[in-house]
């Protein structure tokens, strides 16, 4: 296991500049991504998953997000540092990402196909008859039925499902090395999610494609990824191959968010939520930041930040409780 | 679509009836034309004449009636100051309107976009400081004030440009400007460009042109623009039509001979056969202008074309 990871973020922080405060929305966060593998990025709405992305991507809210510290190693190059010229030439091609909401992250009044085109255009300067054979391939790809017939189709003609598959086609249609994706299912009904999620495997497997896959469903977790890292408040708590962090989640955040997952076969009068809430995402906190809500604290929690234990077998938690 | 053009043609010629019968009421509500022309001292058996010689003494619903079959006919009437057909009159008139009016649009689309884009692109910054504090003025500036000062610097004081009236190309470039700068058209293209663009510019397919790698000017060019151009095609469509029918201020500032003047002329003189044929004429020009920016939006947004709204 000498190989080096594709992906590689040590420290990385992107805070978000707005009049008068500043949100930490990626607070020192480290934590790497081999070739073909699925890393879930798990944590509540507001923990930084989302800007983890954009940032590892150089698109965080202009003029307010800013990469403040830390590198992004991509197949050997420091992405923080390179121009936004050279970013580009990553960006779709490289590396590529999947949003949340297939109704809005295709443009209105652009036809599909054309929107699947634009990378393949702009990266590889596919033009005329191949562009079009390229986009209905690509639409094939991610099992559009009969894509020829849906090239010229608008957004607002396809249902959700269809939409997040030319979604997909377009950030897939450079065949990138790294995807991330930014719960891209949460929008979809159940079984249409099930079917994106068989499809996104089926494609990692052919395409040995690495997947950074945002959520905060420990089911799609368990179906998807070959590791986990939790996130919380703009930390990464906890990283762990997926089966230890099932059967031995470490870190009093995880194993409060594996509790509040219901389960079938038992029977609860209430369902069990985490107390309190985050703490504000505007707010330095000196020690743990899940100190407040943490069920047993010990007095330096709040005081010193968590040392980063390592559990064995790449487990890793940071919790002064294990220390 | 056939469907729905034939519609608001339907709905278009119940407004034409309608503002018809207004304009006819509210212009003979204003006195009698002949007071305004015949002397002071003309004799009670004279005026009367005159008054049955352009058959204003009958019955009103009489006159009404005269108006609409002439209308039919295509025949307009005659202006009881120029006497002549009106329908001359306004052929000779809307040409210089409708050339002013595009030449104004176009400088103040040329100046808009620009502007427009790089407010919305550098929020917060001098250039949109600069472009919001021009639309302000523009939008404030009372248009027959701008007029009269564009004139007294440039044609009075430098001497660069004619004073008024239409006799040479360089005749259109005063009007034109007042129109495009103080007319409100800038200024609204501006503003409404900024906020739309920047409204759009935070949407979620944005940050996906981006993702995929696009180049920012073909993100902002292809993607954020077409999106964010509905309102501005909106208001500069139904503004054209406003403007083509009643340039009137303008008009009247640099003796424009168009058809704004010809309104205003008219009104001085109640020249009711041609108030009424100028009303008529420019509530159709709004009417059709306004069925051309519905089209327009079918192929500005294939939701509206497919006839769902997505």
């Amino acid at each position: 296991m000498a190989e080096s990871p594709l992906l590689q973020i040590e420290d990385l922080r992107a805070y978000l500049f707005t009049r008068g405060s500043v949100v930490r929305a990626v607070d020192g966060v480290s934590f790497s991504v081999n070739e073909g593998e699925t890393l879930g990025l798990v944590g509540e709405s507001g923990c930084g998953k989302s800007m983890t992305c954009l940032a590892i991507m150089r698109t965080l809210p202009a003029p307010s997000g800013r990469i403040v510290a830390g590198r992004i190693r991509f197949q050997g190059v420091d992405l923080v540092g390179v121009s936004e010229a050279e970013m580009r030439t990553y960006r779709g091609r490289r590396i590529s990402m999947i949003l949340q909401d297939p109704n809005t992250s295709l443009n209105p009044v652009l036809t599909v196909g054309e929107q699947v085109a634009e990378p393949m255009r702009w990266h590889q300067q596919v033009q005329g008859k191949d562009l079009k054979r390229r986009v209905v391939e690509a639409l094939r790809r991610v099992k559009i039925p009969a894509p020829e017939m849906r090239v010229g189709d608008y957004p607002h003609q396809m249902s959700g499902g269809m939409r997040q598959r030319v979604v997909g086609a377009a950030a897939l249609a450079c065949e990138p090395h790294l995807l991330l994706a930014d719960e891209p299912t949460t929008a979809l009904d159940a079984t249409v999610q099930a079917q994106y999620l068989a499809l996104l495997k089926d494609i990692q497997e052919q395409a040995h494609l690495a997947i950074i896959f945002v959520t905060h469903d420990f089911g799609i977790v368990a179906h998807m990824c070959d590791r986990v890292a939790v996130m919380y408040a703009g930390k990464i708590v906890e990283t762990a191959p997926v089966k230890a962090l099932f059967h031995h989640p470490s870190h009093p955040y995880t194993v409060a968010l594996l509790n509040s997952v219901p389960k079938l076969r038992e029977r609860v009068d209430r369902l069990y939520s985490i107390e309190g809430e985050p703490p504000p995402v505007d707010q330095v906190i000196p020690g743990c930041s899940f100190a407040p809500r943490c069920p047993s604290p010990e007095e330096r929690c709040s005081r010193e930040p968590p040392p980063t234990m390592d559990l064995g077998d790449s487990h890793h938690a940071n919790c002064w409780k294990l220390a | 679509m056939q469907r729905y053009i034939l519609a608001r043609l339907v709905q278009a010629l119940v407004m034409l009836i309608v503002v018809s019968v207004i304009v006819f009421g509210v212009a003979r509500m204003t006195g009698n034309p002949v007071d305004v022309y015949l002397p002071v001292d003309v004799s009670p058996e004279q005026r009367e004449e005159e008054v049955h010689r352009l058959g204003l003494d009958r019955p009103i619903y009489v006159q009404y009636g005269i108006f609409v079959s002439g209308l039919l006919r295509g025949d307009l009437g005659e202006s009881v100051k120029f006497r002549k057909p009106v329908s001359t009159l306004i052929r000779e008139r809307l040409p210089n309107t409708a050339s002013l009016v595009l030449l104004a649009i176009a400088i103040a689309l040329v100046l808009a976009f620009p502007l427009g884009i790089i407010a919305a692109l550098r929020q917060g910054g001098p250039w949109d400081v600069a472009a919001r504090v021009s639309a302000l003025l523009g939008q404030s500036v009372p248009t027959f004030w701008g007029g009269i000062m564009l004139m007294l610097v440039f044609a009075v004081q430098l001497g660069w440009l004619p004073v008024a009236r239409k006799e040479s190309l360089a005749s259109y470039v005063l009007p034109a400007l007042t129109i495009a700068l103080f007319g409100f058209m800038l200024a609204g293209v501006v503003r409404l460009l900024r906020t739309s663009l920047l409204e759009v510019l935070d949407s979620e397919f944005v940050k996906f042109a981006r993702i995929k790698g696009l180049p920012e000017y073909v993100v902002i060019l292809k993607h954020a623009l077409r999106n964010a151009l509905i309102p501005v095609v909106t208001f500069v469509g139904m503004y054209f039509g406003i403007l083509l029918a009643g340039s009137v201020t303008v008009e009247t500032v640099f003796a424009w001979p168009g058809i704004g003047r010809l309104a205003y002329e008219a009104v001085r003189w109640r020249d009711y056969p041609v108030i009424q044929s100028v009303v008529l004429v420019a509530a159709t020009i709004i009417i059709m202008t306004n069925l051309v920016v519905d089209i327009l939006y079918g192929y500005l947004d294939p939701r509206i074309r497919y006839g769902r709204s997505g």
